[in-house]
């Protein structure tokens, strides 16, 4: 299925993906051109919510590699099941006619399918989503930008396994370290921004049905003033914006007041030295800003 | 198509086109300034640029611009040169007109302003030789300099511009300025005069040339250097490109973005270690997947057992940061590289020191912000700006916290190695190292220093000695000089 940069944009709509030209064009090239997109930004702004997204508008599989240090071949790739084999070995062990068993034991039925191999070997285009790819060693960095340029694996016990066609490919990194330029290359870049105070009003008003104009704009309003003028070790993001909406809405609040903030700030500080930096402001200050802001 | 035939392709479209404006030339300009600007891109990736742009609308700005960035950038770093040099190159004709003609202004403002400057120089770095005869004129005789001491020289106050002169006006009596060596003696002594003020201008402008350092070149083409300068001086104006900052000279407001930039490398410094100390061949538990696989060529029965081998001890590290008075200026940096590192390596000592030795380490493990960690460091410490004492800190060191050092440890000196009792410290560290795997001096003199100093020359000889004021050195030194 082929959709046009206009179906794409109405498409992430529809999946309640509020984003605008700067996330649809990166991603509709990658989709075109059939190249991985490379996700960053920081963490909770939408990166890993792209590929969930993609997978719901093409109707696909969406395949979840989760990277970390260590993590290698056998994890990501393929493993044979050596329980299976050891037990198909024993059983066998006094049966003479054994000259297929080296055979038996390396066919399908003992392969472990992990999630690349899988992605190739689907049957209609998943999404793969390389979820932190920045946590992986070099060594595998280098591996996997080898299977993202040909699609193929080979498997010596059973030969070449190739994709039958390229899956839509999500790569996510927090930029912890600096990825290979030969990775780098063959992506297409996408940097997801923290959002404008307009844009997160309009991701409250959809994620979080029901919730009134005034307090989605004045959630809005101080999680981005918390943004831009208090030094947290972790910035509030999206997440917790949509955390903080929809714990006001359960709590029947239409405005926000300092107690209100009070009672709910452990759902946008997620250290106590955050919560402590927030503290010295204070919540009856931050209601004011809002205030002054909105005036 | 074969990516040849495509290069030919585009080059073939791109010397079609006579018109200045043509979107290729255009792009091939705009990916050459990014090159120069530091961003890699390759041949492929411009071919690749060009194929996506013709799935996008290419008269929307907003989109192109998207497109171009989503094919030519690979991190955040790169996406702010773009945006800046996209910003300032893709301008309507008319305005890249006007700012053309200003340029060539000003170009022919600075040919004037040289012009000018050579004649005044020739008219003031110049002796008199009196003629011997009555009946010849006296002669002027102009002193030849170079290029860049005719430059230092117009760049000095005029007071010293008239002192340069009273001294050759003054310089030899009236008979000796016809021996024909005269000539040739001014020009060396004007010239090492010239030179002295030089290296005095460059100290003052210190700072402002370390800014300049940033990863750029020009490319002889006015349209293009164009863009090219006005990038930098946008970064510079920023103070994005904090990472070759004298970190002395970073302000207050800034920090929280070092702090960044530390943490980042401190924990680039956590995964390295680990990543490079895998396993070895000493051997532990019995490997069961790999006995078996082993051993399927004996039909199952274990014969050749393989044992899981033991991940080797990752290093350790002891830091001792010098807070003296003469560091006193990196003591924000001191501080931040062991919150940055002992926020991602657990088990880090670290001391500070100056006239004598003092634990740091519980600071750095509790929760608390930078600021917090700082206050309560300053407070309970009796060190800070204190003169430095290197051997009574080590001494006080082999005391009390010898047994923190393994053969696994690597110890980390932070300082500008001023110390009284020098030799007496030298012969500590030297002691001391031997319980140690490696004792590494992160210096934070600038290297050209080090040979005027007999300390650093004292200290190279018990440690190896790495340049370290800059967040480029610390970056260096976490990826190339630490294994």
């Amino acid at each position: 299925m082929k959709l046009s940069k206009e179906e794409l944009k109405k498409a992430f709509q529809e999946e309640q993906y509020i984003c605008g030209e700067e996330i649809i064009i990166p991603s509709y090239l990658a989709l075109e051109l059939e190249k991985p997109l490379l996700i960053t930004g920081e963490p909770g702004v939408g990166k890993t919510e792209i590929a969930k997204v993609l997978s719901k508008v093409f109707d696909t599989e969406l395949i979840r590699l989760q990277c970390y240090e260590g993590l290698d071949e056998n994890k990501a790739l393929y493993e044979w099941n050596y329980q299976k084999q050891l037990i198909n070995i024993q059983i066998n062990k006094d049966n003479k006619a054994q000259d297929n068993l080296e055979q038996d034991i390396f066919s399908e039925e003992y392969l472990l399918e992990r999630p690349l191999l899988k992605a190739i070997k689907a049957d209609k285009r998943p999404v793969l989503l390389i979820d932190e790819i920045d946590k992986t060693d070099e060594e595998f960095e280098a591996f996997l930008f080898e299977m993202l340029s040909d699609f193929q694996v080979s498997i010596p016990e059973l030969g070449t396994v190739k994709a039958k066609q390229r899956p839509i490919v999500v790569l996510t990194s927090n930029a912890n370290r600096e990825l290979s330029d030969g990775l780098k290359r063959r992506c297409i870049f996408l940097y997801i921004d923290l959002p404008s105070i307009d844009k997160e009003v309009e991701i409250i008003r959809t994620k979080v049905p029901g919730i009134g104009k005034e307090l989605s704009h004045q959630i809005a309003a101080a999680i981005s003033y918390l943004r831009h003028n208090l030094d947290f070790k972790k910035k509030p993001s999206i997440s917790e914006t949509l955390d903080w909406a929809q714990a006001l809405m359960s709590l029947d609040a239409d405005r926000l007041s300092p107690e209100l903030i009070r009672k709910t700030q452990s759902l946008i500080f997620k250290t106590k030295n955050d919560l402590d930096v927030f503290k010295e402001l204070g919540a009856g200050q931050l209601s004011k800003e809002i205030k002054t802001k909105s005036s | 198509m074969k990516s040849s035939e495509k290069v030919a392709n585009q080059v073939q479209k791109f010397t079609d086109k006579a018109d200045e404006n043509y979107i290729e030339r255009n792009l091939i300009k705009f990916i050459q300034i990014l090159r120069n600007l530091g961003i890699r891109i390759s041949l492929a990736e411009s071919i690749e640029a060009l194929e996506a742009l013709q799935l996008i609308e290419i008269v929307n700005k907003g989109e192109f611009k998207t497109t171009l960035r989503s094919m030519l950038v690979k991190n955040n770093y790169e996406k702010k040169i773009f945006d800046k040099a996209f910003d300032i190159f893709f301008v309507p004709q008319q305005e890249k007109e006007a700012q053309q003609n200003s340029m060539q202004q000003q170009a022919e403002q600075q040919q004037e302003a040289q012009a000018e400057a050579e004649k005044k120089i020739s008219e003031e770095l110049k002796f008199k030789r009196e003629s011997v005869r009555d009946d010849l004129e006296d002669e002027e005789v102009e002193l030849e300099l170079t290029e860049e001491q005719k430059k230092v020289y117009t760049k000095l106050d005029p007071e010293i511009q008239q002192k340069i002169q009273d001294y050759i006006e003054q310089s030899f009596p009236g008979h000796l300025r016809h021996s024909p060596n005269t000539k040739s003696a001014l020009e060396n002594m004007i010239g090492g005069k010239l030179n002295y003020w030089q290296r005095q201008l460059e100290k003052e402008n210190g700072v402002e040339q370390e800014e300049k350092s940033i990863d750029s070149q020009l490319t002889g083409d006015l349209e293009m250097d164009r863009v090219i300068e006005q990038v930098v001086s946008s970064l510079q104006q920023e103070k994005e490109e904090l990472i070759n900052k004298d970190l002395n000279t970073i302000p207050e407001e800034e920090l929280p973005q070092v702090t960044m930039l530390v943490k980042e490398l401190s924990h680039r410094l956590a995964t390295k270690i680990s990543r490079r100390f895998q396993r070895n061949k000493k051997t532990g538990q019995i490997d069961l997947r790999k006995t078996i696989r082993s051993n399927i060529k004996y039909g199952g029965t274990m014969f050749d057992l393989k044992y899981q081998e033991k991940k080797v001890q990752k290093p350790k590290f002891l830091l001792i940061c010098d807070v003296s008075d003469s560091m006193a200026r990196y003591a924000t940096f001191v501080l931040q590289f062991v919150y940055g590192i002992s926020s991602v390596i657990r088990d880090i000592e670290s001391f500070i020191f100056s006239e004598d030795l003092e634990r740091v380490t519980e600071h750095f493990t509790q929760t608390d912000s930078f600021g917090d960690t700082i206050v309560n460091i300053i407070n309970s410490s009796q060190e800070w700006g204190q003169t430095t004492d290197l051997r009574t800190s080590l001494e006080t060191f082999e005391e009390e916290y010898l047994d923190l050092l393994t053969p696994q440890t690597i110890l980390i000196i932070m300082s500008d190695t001023k110390t009284i009792r020098l030799y007496d410290a030298a012969d500590k560290l030297a002691e001391i190292k031997k319980q140690a795997k490696e004792v590494i001096w992160l210096n934070t003199l600038p290297k050209s220093e080090w040979k005027n100093l007999k300390s650093v020359e004292t200290f190279k000889e018990v440690s190896r000695m790495v340049e370290c004021y800059t967040i480029k050195h610390l970056q260096n030194f976490l990826n190339e000089d630490l294994f």
